[in-house]
């Protein structure tokens, strides 16, 4: 018995409540919220006694053959779910109904394909202690039930807290994984129906032909048997006459036009209909002519022929509706700005066939097919009337995901999980933290280059914190730090690949449509717009074209073209035009929550030209110009495939573009026109991109904030007001540019030379944990320093205050092992840059001191009497100088006390983790007092008669040497916001002391 | 440590001693932050002020760099000559209201060439010259200028040659100073030689007046003091003052620092102490002299010495600069630049010289007679002693000439091919603050 799953609720009263606007709270992107504390002694999540230790992902389907089943979990089974009733719990939260379906857009034939929503809901099984969050999606198989296949992807976890606060995040990862595969399968769909409707035909074509023969073997017989009939003598001689002549008749309809039979074969169809007299006659010459034609059909009298026929015909037009439906989906789809057009990696219906196996005639009929349809089987095969397909057949083997889904779609939707189920490993608690403080720390972004690793800012662009029951969440956006394709794009990369080709497709205006060149190798049957305006085509048995028809063919239309091409006799080698491109992008709405720099649809576009795609289509023409096919030729048409004749909107314009490009490539001549610079697709995305520049806007409040100095009593708290300009919280902080370029171009390199397939995903991955890594070694560095020397202080307090600390030793490995303690508490001098230098060997410069606050130094590199190298000497007024060898540290004395925190705890760490963080919650504490003291209106202008609380505060009340600290901090902060690289170097002329272990 | 061992080693010079042991806090010193500029690939020699903002450099590269000294960053690249640079110098004129900043540049590939530093543009090219030019002198006043190399050439500002003297020696003309009625003072070996330029119409005729020869040796150093005095220079020590207008001495110093009286015989006696003027400055009331590597300032109009230190620096003093505020910087071989403040002597009962001046018309060698130094100079009035308040250092090589653009900060170039900006910490935050403050209200309304 099946209990109905526990939904779970959402919202909660005090979700509605009015929120009183206090003026002294911080604004709402700055503020912290509390963590919903539940007035446990600890705050992490209580477990529910799930038969599952760890969280995990269950992809289940309802088989339409033994109901709810799951397929996969992420991580594998064994390492997951231990006991846990996959089964069972499939079955529940496949039983939920979430038939929210939008119908497609209404197509003439009777099916219609539903594009269902995905539902999304937050599942429980209380008893079993599970919880998860389920997304449903329907994929679509021709063999299917209603062409449907339910899937559902699961979050499961045992902490109900969790799967709620991160619904939002969830959700929209979820969507990612789940339009990947969706996308994969429209693609697998569209081929499906493709190949269907290729046999169709086929299968058409040979009723026809057998209607046809019938009638006019029927006709000939009829005529003999009035002619028997009247002369009375029936003998064999005649019926060897009737054979030749109905031989005869037959060749010569082969010879007439394809219309004419087609026509004809219509006519005498009705005629046959009506007329059954032949009937038993037309066994024996349905006999024959199956001996006759390899691909023989059954033959079936001829009146269910006729029935037959129609079927065909009427399933043709189905089908070619229902491929309208699923290739008008991705344009209807593109308007949604969270859709992202997947590029795929094979290029099953690009135009690649070779021009050279063209050119020598070698393209058999078969051969061209194949080349065409690659992962269709030939479709050679005669076919059962539709009536068959539509019954059920439980013994038939469903496809499997993989073969629902493209390939590559699959293996990335696959990815994603992985990923998905990384980020979301952990304690609810330690998660919402961690969302909690980028965000904030996203939101800083004057300060926020200081201390954080440039990674995690570069990551948390777009991150938001879902917590349900907090502040209406936005919209969520996508994420684009695990997402496959928002990674490695180079924008550089993709203009100068592609600005050095600019192409415009220049035909005389009427380039509307992007070029599908199916016209040549296409099977018969599409062939025939083409043949209506080339000339009469013959078509063979069986609608194959031979080579040398084909050749004919080709060479018909390029003469037809000679005179008819609005082209110059230059050709031009186009496979796309911006226009298309265009259009695209400017369907990409500009979505407010637009947090992430680049759109992943235009990110996407971007990285067509590395993906693979189009690569191939870098061809070299004779007139040593390279034509690039930028990325917008596989767009829309992508799913459309090649199969023109299913799309009602093609245009006369387009059969031009086609017959251009056939002209051309049979002319192997490439012209390019060479568009003006701002009409390059590059360009024009470029623009685009800019557009998209988030303007975060801080929003703030009139509202005075309060900030306390870390050590300060209440009493100094002072009106922030009055010493900060407000008006910074709300600056439009515009993402420079350049900084973007700057990064993407800095990940493209990292990128492009992956040669994965899936390069996206696996860095991230792999930097993620590589960044817990690397925290937890140098925390553990920085515990071992601090235990080893118990003057670290005075070393820390130069690395803050600016002072270039040099590690001297002779031992490379003991130097860069506190070269990274000490990177700890290196600012950063800015975004991306971080001035250490973790060993060298070349006597320091001045300008090395600019550059480098912490350098690793080989003592050995310049051998002197005296233990200091002579260019340390020289600068020593400007150095400290920890001595490894020597156990000796020289440098200023520290004496204030904000340093005292990091250093203390030093016995109280166990871990490098946990003391990384403290440094970093330690040294933000640093920053924000320094973000005060920059931005402080009262404190630089003296003029003002009544300086600030805070002022005399900082005058009175802080240290010498913390004030040091906290101007360099807040030098570096001003540089940062007057966008100048940090180019001079501050320095202080204090007594050096030399400390001996 | 070689500087302090020389600065201790004097057992009378208490005040030199002390002041020498500048430790690593330096509280007077504001100079807490420096900028590294790039960009020539050989010594730098020469730095000239174009205006409050923009100077130039230039050395044995060849290159000469325009440079903003608030930013630091290298506006103009002007290149054209193929060997060093051995006379820089800029002017500004009024050309239609507009002013403008010229920059005149020698080389010992024998061209001369005059620059518009606001574009890097060269306006006017000479490269037949039969010598190298040594010195540069522009008579804003008559608006010609002069360049002195074997042969002294009168030039107007569209550099067309107005008349020249005739060959003189192989020395040639090392140094020029303008003096009242179109009289210029120049500087010839041991001679110092009175030309005057006579204006007939639109010609201008250059005639050499006198030849004072009162130097014992080679003058390197000649300054104008104020309108009526001028001062020279030479490699022995000899110090002149000269009367402008009549070119009569006004005062002879004879600057002989005077060997340590007591353990003469330890090894750093061996140290030959060099006493040669390299350069003097002046600001109308005092003149500092570099002689060798001490220091030493005369009031011109007390006629008296006001301070000195012998060993200033641990090599050859280059360079020289009065403050307004009474403090002094010096530059040296030995890469630092050194800031002095003259200060009251805390003991004025104490013997305070350890050095020997020859009085009007000592001269020089006679006066190398060694004596108690407390019986020569025991009571000077007004002897003050000169205190090292900071030094900058940052050159690997020997500073060569430094440039002060007061508040905006000190330039200083190096054999090491750098030139560092060394500039106010204190005022730089502030000054950014500002820009900071300054952009948050162009962002919005603040």
């Amino acid at each position: 018995m099946i209990s109905s799953p526990d939904l779970v609720a959402f919202t909660k009263e005090t979700d509605f409540c009015e929120v009183v606007k206090d003026p002294s709270v911080l604004p709402e992107e700055l503020a912290v919220p509390l963590y919903p504390y539940t007035g446990d002694t600890t705050p992490w999540s209580k477990t529910s006694g799930a038969n599952f230790t760890k969280d995990f992902i269950l992809l289940s389907e309802f088989s339409e053959q033994v109901g709810p089943q799951p397929l996969l979990t992420v991580p594998s089974e064994t390492k997951a779910c231990g006991t846990f009733d996959l089964n069972h719990f499939s079955l529940r939260i496949m039983s939920v109904d979430y038939q929210t379906s939008l119908t497609g857009p209404g197509g003439c034939g009777s099916l219609k394909l539903n594009f269902v929503e995905d539902s999304k809901v937050v599942l429980g099984d209380s008893r079993e202690g599970a919880f998860a969050y389920v997304h449903h999606l329907t994929l679509y198989d021709l063999e299917a039930r209603g062409f449907v296949r339910p899937f559902c992807l699961a979050y499961v976890s045992s902490d109900e807290n969790k799967i709620i606060q991160q619904f939002q995040q969830l959700s929209a990862e979820f969507s990612k994984v789940s339009e990947c595969l969706k996308t994969g399968n429209r693609k697998n769909f569209a081929n499906e129906l493709e190949t269907k409707l290729r046999d169709l035909e086929y299968t058409r074509v040979m009723l026809h032909r057998e209607i046809e023969r019938e009638l006019n073997n029927a006709s000939v017989m009829c005529a003999n048997e009035r002619e028997r009939m009247l002369n009375g003598i029936p003998t064999l001689d005649v019926k060897l006459k009737e054979k030749s002549l109905s031989h005869k008749d037959e060749m010569k309809l082969q010879g007439k036009g394809r219309c004419e039979i087609s026509r004809k074969a219509e006519v005498e169809c009705e005629k046959g209909n009506r007329s059954c007299i032949t009937y038993d006659r037309d066994e024996q010459f349905g006999g024959r002519s199956k001996n006759k034609q390899d691909k023989g059909s059954c033959p079936t009298p001829l009146a269910n022929k006729g029935d037959e026929l129609a079927s065909v015909e009427k399933s043709i037009q189905e089908y070619k509706s229902l491929l309208k439906q699923v290739t008008c989906y991705r344009t209807r789809k593109l308007r949604d700005s969270e859709y992202s057009p997947y590029e795929p990696d094979d290029l099953p219906h690009s135009f690649e066939f070779d021009l050279d196996d063209l050119k020598h005639g070698q393209l058999a009929g078969p051969v061209l097919e194949c080349n065409v349809f690659p992962c269709t089987d030939t479709p050679s095969h005669s076919l059962k009337p539709i009536k068959n397909i539509s019954s059920c057949r439980f013994d038939k083997r469903l496809k499997t995901l993989e073969e629902l889904c493209d390939d590559y779609f699959h293996q990335q939707a696959l990815q994603q999980l992985n990923s998905i189920e990384k980020t979301f490993r952990g304690d609810a608690c330690h998660l919402y933290s961690q969302q909690l403080c980028r965000n904030l720390l996203h939101n800083l972004k004057s300060t926020n280059f200081l201390f954080e690793d440039p990674c995690d800012l570069e990551e948390e662009v777009g991150l938001q914190i879902g917590i349900a029951g907090q502040h209406s969440v936005q919209q969520p956006s996508f994420l684009p730090a695990p997402s496959i394709l928002s990674e490695p794009v180079s924008l550089e990369s993709y203009v100068s690949c592609v600005e050095m080709v600019p192409i415009k497709l220049e035909l005389g205006g009427s380039s509307q449509s992007p070029a599908v060149p199916s016209s040549v190798n296409t099977p018969a049957e599409d062939n025939r717009p083409l043949t209506s305006s080339a000339g009469e085509t013959e078509m063979e048995n069986g609608g194959v074209v031979s080579a040398s028809d084909c050749q004919e063919n080709v060479e018909m239309c390029v003469s037809a073209l000679m005179k008819t091409s609005i082209s110059s006799g230059d050709s031009i080698e186009v496979l796309g035009t911006e226009k298309s491109f265009r259009s695209q992008g400017s369907n990409i709405l500009m979505d407010t929550a637009l947090l992430r720099p680049p759109p992943l649809s235009t990110t996407a576009m971007l990285e067509g030209p590395r993906q693979g795609r189009v690569t191939t289509i870098r061809t070299c023409s004779e007139d040593s110009i390279e034509v690039l096919c930028t990325t917008e030729s596989i767009l829309p048409e992508d799913l459309r495939a090649s199969y023109p004749c299913a799309i009602d909107e093609e245009s006369p314009e387009q059969e031009t573009d086609e017959k251009d490009i056939s002209h051309n490539q049979e002319d192997k001549q490439v012209k390019c026109v060479y568009g003006e610079g701002n009409e390059v697709p590059g360009g024009a995305c470029m623009e685009e991109l800019q557009d998209f520049y988030p303007a975060v806007i801080l929003t703030p409040p009139d509202c005075p904030m309060t900030m306390t100095l870390s050590r300060s009593s209440s009493q100094d708290v002072c009106h922030a007001s009055e010493l900060i300009p407000l008006s910074l919280l709300d600056e439009p902080y515009r993402i420079v540019p350049d900084d973007l370029s700057d990064c993407f171009s800095y990940r493209s390199t990292t990128a492009s030379t992956t040669s994965e397939i899936f390069p996206t995903c696996l860095p991230r991955n792999k930097r993620e944990g590589g960044t817990r890594r690397r925290r937890g070694r140098v925390g553990r560095a920085a515990l071992q320093f601090l235990r080893q020397f118990p003057f670290a202080v005075h070393a820390v307090f130069s690395v803050l205050c600016g002072r270039t600390l040099v590690v001297l030793g002779s031992e490379e490995a003991a130097v860069r092992r506190l070269v990274t303690a000490l990177s700890v508490y290196m600012p950063h001098l800015s975004k991306y840059r971080d001035g250490i230098q973790p060993w060298t060997s070349t006597p320091l410069q001045l300008t090395d001191l600019l550059n480098w606050k912490l350098i690793g130094f080989n003592r050995m590199c310049c051998f002197t009497y005296t233990n200091m190298p002579h260019c340390l000497g020289h600068h020593s007024r400007y150095l400290s100088i920890l001595d490894v060898d020597q156990k000796t540290l020289r440098c200023p004395v520290y004496s204030g006390t904000l340093l005292n925190l990091l250093v203390e705890p030093r016995s109280h760490f166990k871990r490098g983790n946990t003391y990384f963080m403290f440094a970093q919650s330690v040294q933000s504490k640093l920053v924000s007092t320094a973000f005060l003291l920059t931005f402080s209106h009262g404190f630089h202008t003296p003029s003002r008669p009544r300086e600030s609380t805070w002022t005399q505060c900082f005058h009175s009340e802080i240290h010498r040497d913390d004030k040091k600290i906290l101007n360099y901090l807040s030098e570096l902060i001003k540089l940062h916001f007057m966008e100048v690289p940090p180019n001079v170097l501050r320095f202080s002329y204090t007594t050096n002391c030399i400390f001996k272990l | 440590m070689l500087r302090w061992i020389l600065g201790g080693r004097d057992a009378q010079g208490t005040v030199e001693s002390a002041a020498l042991f500048i430790g690593e806090e330096q509280p007077k010193n504001c100079f807490t932050e420096m900028q590294v500029l790039k960009g020539h690939f050989d010594i730098v020699r020469f730095l000239v002020q174009i205006d409050d903002l923009r100077f130039a450099s230039a050395g044995d590269d060849g290159l000469v760099l325009i440079w903003n000294v608030e930013t630091g960053d290298c506006l103009l690249e002007l290149r054209c000559h193929t060997q060093q640079i051995t006379a820089m110098t800029s002017y500004s004129f009024i050309r239609g209201r507009n002013a403008h900043a010229a920059l005149i540049t020698a080389s010992s590939d024998r061209t001369l060439s005059l620059w518009d530093p606001d574009s890097g543009n060269r306006v006017q090219n000479i490269s037949d010259l039969q010598s190298s030019v040594k010195c540069l002198l522009v008579l804003v006043r008559l608006d010609v200028w002069l360049s002195g190399g074997n042969e002294l050439c009168v030039w107007n500002r569209d550099f067309e040659l107005q008349c020249k003297t005739v060959h003189h020696s192989d020395a040639g003309i090392s140094a020029m100073v303008e003096l009242p009625k179109n009289f210029i003072a120049a500087a010839m070996d041991k001679e110092i030689v009175i030309f005057k330029l006579s204006l007939s119409g639109s010609d201008i005729v250059v005639m050499a007046m006198r030849h004072l020869a009162d130097h014992q040796d080679t003058i390197h150093s000649l300054i104008s003091i104020n309108d009526g005095l001028f001062a020279s220079g030479s490699h022995i020590g000899e110090l002149i003052i000269w009367d402008s207008v009549d070119w009569t001495i006004q005062a002879y110093e004879h600057i002989l620092w005077e060997e340590p009286a007591g353990d003469s015989q330890s090894e750093v006696k061996l140290k030959q102490i060099e006493r040669s003027i390299q350069h003097m400055s002046s600001d109308g009331e005092y003149i500092v002299a570099a002689v060798g590597s001490g220091l030493y300032v005369f009031n011109v109009l007390m006629k008296s010495v006001v301070a000195y230190r012998k060993m200033a620096h641990d090599s050859n003093v280059l360079h020289t600069m009065l403050q307004e505020d009474g403090r002094l910087m010096s530059c040296s071989e030995d890469g630092s630049v050194r800031l002095w403040e003259l200060q009251d002597l805390p003991l004025p009962a104490e013997p305070a010289s350890s050095g020997f001046f020859g009085m009007f018309g000592t001269f020089g060698r006679s006066g190398k007679q060694t004596g108690p130094p407390a019986k020569k100079m025991p009571e000077i009035p007004g002897l003050r002693s000169l205190e090292l308040i900071g030094d900058l250092i940052g050159h690997s090589g020997a500073v060569q000439m430094f440039l002060s653009f007061k508040e905006k900060g000190l330039v200083t170039c190096s054999t090491d091919h750098l030139l560092i900006i060394w500039k106010d910490g204190e005022l730089q935050s502030q000054l950014r603050s500002l820009a900071v403050f300054q952009k948050l209200e162009e962002n919005q309304k603040l």
